[in-house]
């Protein structure tokens, strides 16, 4: 069971980590959240500033007021660059016509499709850890709340393994790189604005479900600190549907 | 070693492959012939369990690649027409990562790995990437991943196509070498290449089995013993009759100027009934060639 996952997992990890096109697409995406870090820190400073000049002020809280919102930032950004690099699971695979070596190796569809989930979540493993240099690099001014720090990085993982969940499922839907890379974009950003659902009913009730069920309402949670269960059984089991979708698909390739 | 059992599958409202049956033993090679769209590719889809059959049964060495797919996935190993490597690796860690997924623990690999890499002849390319490897070697890296962890049965699709005349003599050598320890099923379009290495022959023609056998009794079933392979000017009506009535003739056909008699007996001693019934015609006898039958004659006769 755990052999075959882990040489998956293994040969995965090393293929993104080998490859130029990963290293451009973390380049291009960690411009993007260096610009968004600096404005935060821009901001943050000119604001303590302020605030400073005022007696009886207390201090801005860091993370509340600079941290959060960089990650906020960073899952928008990295929503993208998960949904870009879905292609890598089994799209290119059948390019390549190696996908069959997983259906005719003693192999079930639930260990495929959990080796290329775990080879997804090291690979935003390591994108998280790069993106959290930057706020991490602050230590040598000031502390930082570490509990807050790594729940909110917790939920931000949580999140993209949700949309990595999305990918693996539409590479396993379809032989095209493009068309796989369109329709993570599109069911992602679908579960994004699930929330939204909230502001166009009146029920009450309706209103406290769309709540609930917003990725919003949970990754606050995290943000805020708050160790919640209930959010952390909520974004795994998302994970957890969305690969029960895949495994069936991947059971259809034999039915067809 | 391998069983398949009334099996059929359709694809849409069209049936690719009919009430299929035949069986193969240990350390025999059997050989699935068809013209294009016969049903082989399906049939080999369905021995290794990448589709599903609408009716009927695979069992391998016992266990039903349906209800069983880990046990009976884990006793065979499978090429499929194009050998599926990662370019970008190269060939020793291409095997490695096989004999991972093939549950083969780290400590047994390098054994497994060197043994395969002996047998096909991969030592000069083992630490090459396999994005610069010849379609050669890459077919032979192909049938070396299908030798990790020693399974009973290996399954080639058309493992010489594309190959130039070299490298078919090798592969033919190899896959003839691997009968002592595995029993093969391979699929193929070189009648000759199955001739010289098979023992059983599966032809198929429209998703049905034409003919199953050991392929000497195939080829004395269809076609006779022997093939009397005569040139002439011309043929008639008359001629074919009466040489259909002489003794050990089995059947008479005219093809390109040339009759083929296939005889019912292995060595003929005399041909002069057959020249003289041609000869009494006024016909004129240019060539006489007697010969084995070839299986193309027989692949022929039961596709056309």
């Amino acid at each position: 069971m755990i052999i075959p996952l882990k040489a998956i997992v293994k040969k995965d990890l090393k293929d993104r980590l080998s490859s130029p096109s990963f290293w451009m697409i973390i380049g291009l995406s960690s411009l993007l959240w260096s610009l968004f870090y600096i404005f935060g820190v821009f901001t943050y400073v000119t604001q303590s500033m302020q605030l400073s000049t005022q007696s009886h002020s207390v201090g801005l809280n860091i993370h509340q007021h600079m941290i959060s919102n960089y990650i906020v930032v960073l899952h928008y950004v990295l929503v993208f660059v998960v949904s870009t690099l879905s292609i890598y699971f089994f799209t290119e695979e059948k390019k390549m016509k190696t996908f069959s070596l997983y259906l005719t190796s003693p192999l079930t569809s639930w260990q495929i499709v959990a080796a290329k989930w775990f080879a997804g979540a090291s690979v935003i493993f390591v994108i998280l850890f790069l993106s959290a240099l930057l706020p991490l690099s602050l230590l040598f001014f000031t502390s930082l709340p570490a509990g807050l720090f790594l729940l909110s990085y917790g939920g931000v993982f949580l999140l993209l393994c949700i949309y990595m969940s999305v990918g693996i499922l539409a590479s396993a839907l379809t032989d095209s790189t493009v068309l796989c890379v369109i329709l993570t974009l599109v069911l992602n950003i679908l579960l994004l604005l699930m929330g939204v659902g909230r502001e166009l009913s009146d029920i009450q009730i309706l209103q406290e479900l769309f709540h609930f069920l917003s990725f919003d309402y949970h990754f606050a949670q995290f943000r805020k600190g708050i160790f919640n269960l209930s959010s952390l059984l909520y974004l795994i089991s998302w994970s957890f549907f969305i690969s029960l979708i895949t495994e069936r698909v991947i059971e259809f390739h034999r039915w067809r | 070693m391998i069983e398949v059992k009334n099996l059929c599958k359709k694809f849409g409202g069209e049936w690719a492959l009919r009430n299929n049956s035949w069986s193969l033993q240990k350390n025999h090679i059997l050989g699935l012939l068809g013209p294009n769209g016969a049903g082989k590719s399906t049939t080999l889809k369905l021995l290794v369990g990448l589709l599903c059959p609408s009716f009927g049964e695979v069992l391998i060495d016992g266990e039903n690649i349906q209800t069983n797919p880990i046990t009976a996935k884990s006793k065979m190993g499978f090429l499929p027409e194009i050998p599926p490597l990662y370019e970008d690796l190269k060939v020793y860690d291409q095997l490695d990562f096989i004999c991972g997924l093939k549950s083969i623990s780290p400590t047994n690999r390098p054994t497994q790995i060197d043994r395969a890499i002996e047998k096909l002849k991969l030592n000069e390319v083992a630490f090459k990437s396999i994005s610069k490897l010849s379609k050669g070697f890459r077919q032979r890296v192909g049938i070396a991943q299908t030798l990790l962890g020693d399974p009973a049965l290996l399954i080639f699709d058309e493992p010489s196509v594309g190959l130039d005349p070299h490298q078919v003599f090798e592969l033919r050598n190899i896959i003839k070498s691997l009968k002592a320890d595995h029993t093969v099923v391979l699929s193929s379009h070189v009648l000759s290449e199955v001739e010289q290495i098979c023992d059983q022959v599966v032809i198929l023609d429209r998703g049905e089995v034409k003919a199953f056998g050991p392929l000497e009794q195939i080829l004395n079933d269809k076609q006779g013993v022997s093939i009397l392979e005569i040139k002439v000017d011309r043929v008639n009506e008359d001629l074919l009759t009466s040489l259909k009535k002489l003794p050990m003739v089995k059947e008479v056909l005219f093809n390109k100027g040339q009759l083929e008699i296939s005889l019912t007996e292995k060595d003929v001693k005399d041909i002069n009934p057959y020249l003289q019934e041609i000869l009494k015609q006024g016909i004129v006898v240019q060539s006489i060639h007697h010969r084995r039958p070839h299986l193309e004659d027989v692949f022929i006769e039961v596709t056309q």
